[in-house]
């Protein structure tokens, strides 16, 4: 019952593999950063789902499970998941939450170091799994599973690399963020509305809420600004009411962290002090009055004419080719 | 390791099981890690202080409800604790490339710390904070709103989450983190067999963890059915927003689940009962099947915004829209609604999952 249900897992997940694939074929592919890390991905999930299907026909999990073959596959998937989605989502949302891009440079090397180094960890340790080595094991005496454990702890070596290249890469950035500054919002030519405001974008996101007309709502805007050479007409603004800061989410999780530990240390008295305290925090919140606070009209007319400004120059900077930066 | 209370003992001090004996005197290895890690925490904290950047702080950061700054925030932590697990595999791996016909660096007890807190650490405190930072930076920015539904639940949300990852990390030097492995099966979990306070770490940091991840997944499904911009029909969102509502539906279908299971093992450490125990009737295959009702929906909240990133990257460095939108809309929509029955989840289960 559960192979067949993997077994099925397994077409469905087959199939987007196939439309990313196809989104690729025929396109314009720019290899930055935040594509290297989905192509590695594709490349290194296939390899992770299939040996998850492996894993799926019962004789070989009957063998198999709670072996480092086992631990190879799911850090196959976790790692070349979601981690090269965490790094692809960074490098690439980053611009957005802070005004620069992170360096290409430093972000390739990052990059070739996880997915060697993913491969050199892991692939040993398919090997040993399938030679009988179980996972957790404090020490071992068996002399055919050593080579490929010294392998696996080069390998780390090579990841431990990439980790630094990370943490250059970001103080790299920061230290030249000038020359990697957006200024139009838009570093990647993107085509949904996270890319139709600032970056970073204002408090309140959006000077006038977008209206949606289609499939690819800030392709399409790009587009017709493109063609027309001039930016859609400037919108009336209004003044805009923001969520009001607030500290209860804080005064909450300190409290949340004393019962927390009280309760770990059968410390009674702490547990109803902590308790009691969120408690009150709770109620002190439910009666706030003010919730919102007001960006005056000229403060959001100031905040996106300094976007439009930007937006224009871009547009003319481009204007003979007609493609975007 | 810290020592073994006598009931008595512990009643009459009051700081409960707590005393000095919890800070690990005799293991260099916590004893100067969890050290550097105090002082590295006061340096900055002094650092923050001196420069007069605590204001700043705390108006602009701690307090904000503004879902790009907790989005931001969620990052921070998550990239920190990847830091901390990374540490743990490396230990790990430099302990198996030694400890051929000897003991190697790390004593037992030790190791199994080791393995469970890279587990628990990267599962729910790096990878969840990764792909939930993601989409607090980005879903609302993709819908063309303002903000997420809810926005001091999602502060909230953040810094509850923020109390798991530091209790799991206070473990270092104040007591024990569990020696079961990420999930903590019964009996070796259960006092019997585990009667010190590592276990404990463990439930309580994720039971803090499991209410802020729930609120989470409230908040966003609400966003996303409720919370769009005018003409962003459902077909017309990105696949972004298509598979963060999909995580998010899981959560609330599977996090209850890992509560519950968890509050089971509470009620068997904490009061005695047998839920799960050897003797007494309890059935420790039950926290087996119980605990991979949520871990198989888990592996969907983890790896659906992972596609939804990958799908938006794709496109744009390929210039292109991307292909078979509607087909994908509903593989994720299938997937997430077939996994909703958690209770069906085979017991097989646990020959192949993660354990």
């Amino acid at each position: 019952m559960f192979g067949i249900a993997t077994s099925i897992i397994a077409v469905g997940t087959g199939v987007k593999v196939y439309n990313w694939m196809f989104t690729m074929y025929g396109g314009r592919i720019r290899y930055a950063t935040p594509m290297l890390w989905s192509v590695g991905f594709i490349v290194t999930f296939i390899i992770g789902g299939m040996t998850g299907v492996l894993l799926a026909v019962p004789p070989a999990d009957f063998q198999l499970h709670n072996s480092l073959f086992l631990v190879a596959h799911f850090h196959n998937v976790i790692i070349g998941g979601v981690l090269f989605a965490g790094f692809a989502g960074i490098t690439y949302w980053f611009p957005k939450a802070f005004g620069f891009r992170l360096h290409e440079g430093w972000g390739k090397v990052s990059f070739w170091c996880a997915l060697i180094g993913f491969y050199v960890t892991f692939v040993p340790l398919y090997v040993a799994g399938l030679l009988g080595m179980t996972r957790r094991l404090q020490h071992y005496e068996v002399a055919a599973w050593r080579p490929w454990v010294l392998i696996a702890g080069l390998g780390v070596i090579i990841l431990l690399i990439g980790a630094i290249a990370q943490v250059i890469q970001l103080v790299v950035s920061v230290r030249q963020r000038d020359a990697l500054r957006d200024e139009t919002g838009d570093p990647w030519d993107g085509r949904s509305l996270e890319w139709a405001t600032a970056s970073p974008p204002p408090a309140f996101n959006f000077a006038v809420l977008p209206n949606v007309g289609g499939d690819e709502p800030y392709w399409q805007i790009k587009r017709l600004a493109i063609e027309r050479q001039q930016l859609a007409p400037e919108p009336t603004y209004k003044a805009i009411e923001v969520p009001r800061n607030s500290p209860v989410g804080f005064i909450t999780a300190f409290f949340a962290t004393i019962t927390g530990f009280a309760l770990i240390w059968h410390i009674w008295w702490l547990v109803a002090v902590g308790v009691a305290a969120a408690y009150v925090v709770f109620v002190w919140f439910a009666w706030r009055d003010v919730t919102e606070y007001e960006i005056p009209a000229e403060e959001v007319a100031r905040i996106d004419r300094a976007r439009r400004a930007a937006r224009q120059q871009w547009l003319e900077a481009n204007a003979p080719a007609g493609g975007p930066a | 390791m810290p020592a073994r209370f006598a009931q008595q003992e512990e009643l009459t001090n009051v700081f409960g099981k707590l005393t000095w004996d919890a800070v690990p005197w005799s293991q260099p290895i916590p004893l100067v890690a969890g050290g550097v890690v105090i002082v590295a925490v006061l340096a900055v904290l002094l650092w923050v202080v001196v420069r007069g950047y605590l204001p700043y702080l705390w108006n602009e950061w701690i307090t904000s409800v503004d879902h790009k700054r907790i989005g931001v925030m969620y990052l921070l932590l998550a990239l920190l604790m990847l830091l901390r697990g990374f540490i743990d595999a490396l230990m790990m791996r430099s302990q198996q490339a030694v400890a051929f016909h000897t003991a190697g660096y790390l004593p037992p007890e030790h190791f199994d710390q080791i393995f469970s807190a890279h587990g628990t650490i990267m599962i729910f405190f790096a990878a969840m904070p990764l792909m939930i930072g993601l989409m607090n930076l980005v879903v609302p920015l993709q819908l063309g709103v303002r903000d997420v539904a809810f926005p001091t639940l999602n502060s909230t949300s953040f810094w509850l989450t923020a109390t798991g990852a530091l209790l799991v990390n206070l473990s270092l030097v104040v007591g024990e983190f569990a020696r079961t492995g990420w999930l903590p099966y019964p009996p070796l979990s259960e006092t019997t067999y585990l009667p010190g306070v590592g276990v404990d770490y463990y439930l309580w940091a994720l039971q803090i963890l499991g209410v802020g991840t729930m609120m989470t997944g409230i908040n966003f499904v609400t966003t996303i059915l409720k919370v769009r911009a005018p003409g962003m029909t459902y077909m017309r969102m990105p696949m972004f927003c298509w598979t963060a509502l999909a995580a998010n539906l899981l959560i609330i279908a599977a996090f209850p689940v890992l509560t519950a299971t968890l509050a089971m093992l509470i009620l068997d450490r904490y009061l005695g009962f047998h839920f799960f125990t050897n003797e007494a009737g309890g059935n420790m295959m039950m926290f087996i099947n119980l605990i991979w009702a949520w871990g198989h929906p888990e592996v969907y909240i983890l790896v659906l915004p992972a596609f939804g990133i990958f799908s938006e990257v794709i496109s744009t460095f390929s210039g292109k829209p991307l292909f078979g939108y509607r087909s994908m809309v509903a593989r994720w929509e299938r997937a997430a609604t077939s996994m909703m029955p958690c209770s069906a989840s085979p017991p097989a289960s646990l020959r192949s999952g993660p354990a």
